[in-house]
């Protein structure tokens, strides 16, 4: 009966599951698949008829913009790579270690130690000091240190990191690991890194997007284009196509992408970084028992 | 910090069509601003010999910051550039880039950080006059222009000099040469004469053209305007040819203000655009591209168009093209390969004039903090004014950017103005003398010709280039802008359900945004403005 | 027992120091980065100079948050901001947890997979595109939709002309690019539910709704707080990027689709000042604290354990 039961809930409940997936999954993979094709539908095409759903005057103008100059595109992939590698593993360490402090009980000051952090996301003294400081006081302008240091923590993450060790660490499993005569530190690496997995995961698939995505800092902070990351390229690479059109001795063709560039622009920087997550995703499997560790 | 990122994410700012580029080797026409501000004496004898009197003993290094993408082919330039520098006055210069989307976010940072930076380029359109106001540029005086920068002394006209004015103090060394430009419009003229339309020679012959093309060319919009740059043109256009050129006295420098003035009027009268003096004109106006805006000859979502009105007429979209007779050059490059027949006619006022620009359109700032201002001024005097630095600076390096042919300047063999390093006008310099520049091969006739027009329809505008101190109007300025935006730009699209009740909303906001003590400030700066050029 | 007795700041500290000193580098970041910038507040009740710098600028008083308070929008744009960001968050929230809780459940691993997978792209799609695909497809003159439309002899419709449209279609659009994103942290939590809970519930014959009513949500309510706590937290400031992309300066939507950040933006376009723009983000920032601490607060009587401070 009791399976009988199970089965007929289960299966309702996976049917209504798939259905809503669905939907949800071509509600957002549609305009991606449009947005591709039509990164290689001509400008002409556009500017007259809009988007297609259809492929229509097939053309990679867009794309041969800017892969114009090949050895400044693999150079920007390779620093983007560099950065957000290099900076989520920092990032990702250093943040669990802080939201681990916040999460102990021996700590008296956790809770004024989570509003530290957090009232950084409340008040800000906007973007002049800001620069000041970065750019004068400690001199980080044309450093590569700049790109990994802008978008290095985030207080949202550190949080919800702090959130999540919560949840999934009981006291008495530190309790009983501090009667072993373990450390604090040893805690944290034998213990509560292997069982944050999953929001290990998603906070570090968060990191490299936010690094991956980061134009803002190389904008501000960086005049040395040996040094600048893929976005930043990119978003050069159109704001000059909109600017050689305006100037007058500069005799571009007659189809200069402009409209076609912006989504092949989107194309070309989510590629390689949406196969990081079916990666990630190996980390978020069901059945994590306490008690597998405790043992 | 993230918060703070998102401004102008790959947008190219407004001030784009505010900037405008380009000139060569052309005489500069004798208006008769001269005679209409009374003629300052230039004298004094220069110093050709900038080596005489001066210490240069020590090697200096200076900075600076230009607007724009640092182009491939820069490194090269500066490098031939310090080399000459070096030789000349024993100096060297690194130029930085302030890029065209984060111009707003960044210029007045890079001021305000107090970085070590010697000169920046700046314009009535590049924040000046608000930079100027903080404090962030060096006074500018008359005996170190004749002592550092002989050449560019003698090549400005007196009245930059004053144009430049701020409370009286100059903060900027203006442009020699001035761009010379009026608003112009292409139309397609195989596609007139197809439909046997009356010939169309001025721009309110314009609406049987419109009418034409919308009733037999189904795919084309006949007008398609963006929203940053062309949205307000139909209106102006048409409210300058049917009465008058009215310009907004804030349009240059940020945005618009409602206080507006008769750029043929020599005494500049201002007035609100719902003075009853002036309501009716823009009324007319407004009731015009209404009727138009409704039958469909504009676009209708402008507000949200990306495309300028160029492109889609170029594209065979649209069947205007607005612009000017700079960038008019784009269409004679571009429709011989579509085979079309385009004619271009000027947007100018009922009078036939339009507005001529200021020296103070480009320029450079000595920064304050610089600690060498002297040898700033020194290279740029070398790099405006003579013609070896201008040709480097402006078109590159010769055999590798351009070639001279027939006095010419073209394209070497093998490049193609796609894969030229250093395109011409991309780098930034565009404060150089452009009579010394020699024009490029590609101008045909017809560009020439329309540029020799423009010569003759450029005429003085008393406020061409005031630039107003906000200082104590801060508040009030800023809540005009938006309201103009809000409530203006909707009536110069004919999107609003009913004109009239439209400008007395827009009446209406402009008074409680504080309009009265702004007109009341301006009226008293343009005053003084004014007794400014007469001295 | 003793050291708690004492409980001093410095004993606390001493008798935690391997623990301080891993929150160590965090703090020292945000310090750096954080806390001496914000020292530029000032700059709100300041005439800014070059000369003076962010310290030594003359005071003005209140002098910059004038021209907010006088636009006469001040009180709408603040009521449209909180306006859109509960219906974001709450749509957010709530399609973030369905999707997650759904996931869970599928039992095709690469569907699973695959589904999530389409979920994400919205994220790399800026708003810049975004707003280029609404225009091509809805735009009057040539858009996608319209031109079916015209097609089927129909009326086309002018969406940018008629505000009511987009109070529906932004949260559409926000719940569009974020779930995906949203749902992500919501799946880690569900995976790091404890087996055993399901698996006691099953033997007492709870069927998967009651499993996901009574053992799901309530272990999932301490991530659902803190995430809540975090979006009240910015919930006057705004989607600056998603509203100035796809609205823009369009006067005829404006009073039903501005928020503080474009009105500010707007403003200050022309006029370039630190202190102004200091003043708007200054007020975003105290109602937002106001906002947080009451909700905080009020979170702390109801679940102490699970307030943000």
């Amino acid at each position: 009966m009791v399976i009988l039961k199970k089965t007929a809930d289960y299966i309702a409940l996976n049917i209504i599951s798939y259905i809503v997936v669905s939907l949800f999954a071509i509600f957002t993979v549609a305009p991606f698949l449009i947005l591709i094709m039509n990164s290689f539908t001509s400008e002409h095409y556009i500017l007259n008829h809009g988007f297609s759903l259809l492929p229509k005057e097939l053309s990679v103008d867009a794309y041969s913009m800017i892969f114009a100059y090949p050895e400044k595109m693999l150079r920007a992939y390779g620093v983007t790579i560099f950065i957000t590698l290099v900076g989520t593993v920092i990032s990702l360490f250093l943040s669990s270690m802080a939201a681990y402090v916040m999460f102990r009980k021996e700590i008296k000051y956790r809770n004024t130690l989570a509003f530290f952090i957090f009232f950084t996301t409340l008040f800000n003294g906007g973007l002049a000091p800001y620069y000041i400081i970065v750019s004068n006081t400690l001199h980080l302008q044309d450093n590569l240190l700049v790109l990994l240091l802008v978008p290095m923590f985030s207080a949202m993450n550190i949080l919800i990191l702090r959130n999540f060790i919560k949840g999934s660490i009981p006291d008495s499993l530190i309790e009983s690991a501090k009667i072993d005569g373990a450390g604090d530190f040893r805690i944290f690496i034998q213990m509560v890194l292997p069982l944050s997995k999953a929001a290990l995961a998603s906070i570090g698939l968060f990191t490299a997007l936010g690094y991956w995505n980061d134009w803002w800092t190389p904008m501000m902070f960086m005049q040395n284009d040996k040094l600048f990351p893929l976005q930043y390229v990119l978003y050069q690479i159109l704001s000059s196509a909109n600017m050689a059109s305006s100037m007058v001795n500069y005799v571009s063709r007659l189809d200069m992408p402009k409209e076609t560039l912006k989504l092949a622009m989107t194309v070309v920087s989510a590629g390689p970084i949406v196969f990081l997550y079916p990666f990630v995703q190996k980390y978020f499997v069901k059945g994590v028992t306490i008690g597998a560790v405790k043992g | 910090m993230r918060k703070k990122k998102s401004l102008c994410a790959y947008a190219i700012p407004i001030i784009l069509s505010l900037l405008i580029l380009s000139g060569c080797g052309e005489e500069v026409p004798n208006t008769d601003i001269a005679t209409f501000y009374k003629d300052s004496e230039a004298s004094g004898t220069f110093q050709y010999n900038t080596k005489a009197g001066i210490d240069m003993s020590a090697k200096v290094k200076i900075t600076g910051y230009l607007i724009g993408e640092r182009l491939p082919g820069m490194n090269d330039v500066l490098e031939k550039l310090n080399e000459k520098l070096l030789n000349d006055i024993n100096t060297t210069m690194e130029i930085n880039y302030i890029r065209w989307g984060d111009l707003q976010s960044k210029y007045a940072l890079v001021l305000a950080s107090g970085e070590d930076l010697d000169w920046i380029f700046t314009g009535n359109w590049a924040y000046y006059g608000q930079e100027a106001a903080k404090g962030a540029f060096l006074e500018i005086k008359q005996d170190m222009v004749r002592k550092y920068m002989p050449r560019h002394y003698k090549a400005t006209n007196p009245q930059a000099w004053k144009e430049g004015l701020i409370g009286g103090k100059l903060f900027m060394i203006p442009t020699s040469t001035p761009d010379i430009k009026v608003n112009e419009v292409a139309i397609r003229e195989d596609l007139r004469q197809k439909y046997n339309v009356p010939e169309v020679n001025k721009w309110l012959d314009i609406e049987p053209y419109l009418e034409a093309i919308k009733k037999n060319e189904p795919d084309m919009i006949p007008i398609s305007v963006d929203s940053a740059i062309d949205i307000t043109r139909p209106f102006f256009y048409q409210l300058a040819a049917t009465s008058k050129s009215y310009f907004d006295l804030f349009f240059a420098t940020s945005g618009g203000s409602g206080i507006v003035s008769d750029t043929d009027d020599p005494e500049g009268k201002l007035f609100k655009i719902t003075d009853p003096e002036v309501i009716n004109d823009y009324k007319n106006a407004a009731y015009k591209i209404k009727d138009w805006y409704d039958k469909g000859y504009i676009n209708k979502n402008a507000f949200s168009n990306k495309v300028r009105s160029m492109d889609s007429f170029l594209s065979g979209k649209s069947s205007i093209a607005y612009g000017n007779t700079v960038d008019m050059q784009n269409i004679f490059n571009k429709v011989n390969e579509q085979g079309w027949k385009v004619k271009i006619i000027p947007g100018l006022s009922k009078k036939g004039t339009y507005p001529q620009d200021s020296h103070i359109n480009n320029g450079f700032a000595i920064v304050s903090k610089s600690k060498n201002p002297e040898r700033t001024m020194m290279a740029m005097d070398l790099i405006m004014e003579e013609p070896e630095y201008n040709q480097l600076v402006y078109y590159g390096i010769e055999g590798k950017n351009y070639v001279i042919k027939n006095g010419k300047i073209a394209l070497p063999d093998g490049v193609t103005s796609e894969t030229n390093t250093f395109p011409p006008d991309l780098a930034g310099f565009w404060f150089v003398n452009k009579n010394l520049l020699k024009c490029p091969e590609n101008w045909n006739d017809e560009y020439i010709q329309l540029r020799e027009a423009a010569k003759k329809q450029i005429a003085p505008y008393a406020y061409s280039a005031f630039v107003p101190d906000i200082s104590n109007i801060k508040t009030e300025v800023s809540n005009l802008n938006q309201v103009v935006v809000q409530y203006f730009n909707p009536i110069n699209l004919g999107m609003i359900k009913d004109v009239d009740e439209a400008f007395d909303v827009f009446d209406e906001r402009l008074t409680s945004a504080g309009f009265d003590k702004v007109m009341e400030e301006m009226k008293h700066q343009t005053d003084e403005y004014k007794k400014e050029l007469m001295k | 027992m003793k050291s708690r007795i004492n409980g001093g700041f410095f004993s606390e500290i001493y008798k935690n120091k391997v623990l301080y000193l891993m929150f160590l580098p965090v703090a020292l970041y945000f310090i750096i980065f954080a806390y001496v910038p914000m020292g530029g507040i000032i700059l709100a009740f300041k005439e800014f100079n070059i000369r003076g710098g962010i310290l030594f600028s003359p005071w003005n008083g209140i002098e910059n948050f004038r021209f907010f308070f006088a636009s006469g929008k001040a009180w709408q744009v603040t009521k449209n901001t909180l306006e859109y960001n509960v219906v974001f968050l709450a749509c957010y929230t709530f399609f973030s947890i369905l999707t997650a809780i759904m996931i869970s459940e599928i039992s095709n691993k690469w569907f699973k997979k695959i589904a999530q997978s389409f979920m994400f792209l919205p994220y790399f799609i800026s708003w810049v595109v975004v707003a280029a695909f609404i225009y091509n497809f809805f735009n009057y003159d040539y858009g996608l939709v319209n031109t079916l439309i015209k097609n089927v002899g129909g009326q086309p419709i002018d969406i940018y002309a008629e505000p009511a449209n987009w109070v529906i279609l932004l949260p559409v659009l926000y719940v569009w690019k974020w779930v995906g994103f949203g749902s992500v942290l919501y799946l880690a939590a569900i995976m790091g539910i404890d087996q055993e809970c399901y698996e006691a519930a099953t033997i007492d014959g709870a069927n998967m709704f009651q499993k996901i009513t009574k053992i799901t949500l309530p272990l999932l309510r301490p991530t659902i707080i803190v995430l809540v706590l975090m979006g009240v937290g910015r919930i006057l400031r705004g989607e600056f990027d998603m509203f100035y992309n796809i609205i823009g300066n369009n006067g005829i939507l404006m009073d039903a689709t501005d928020i503080i950040d474009t009105l500010v933006f707007r403003s200050l376009m022309g006029t370039q000042d630190f202190g102004m723009a200091s003043a708007a983000g200054f007020y975003q920032s105290v109602l937002c604290f106001v906002i947080i601490l009451i909700v905080n607060g009020v979170v702390r009587k109801v679940d102490n354990e699970n307030a943000l401070f």
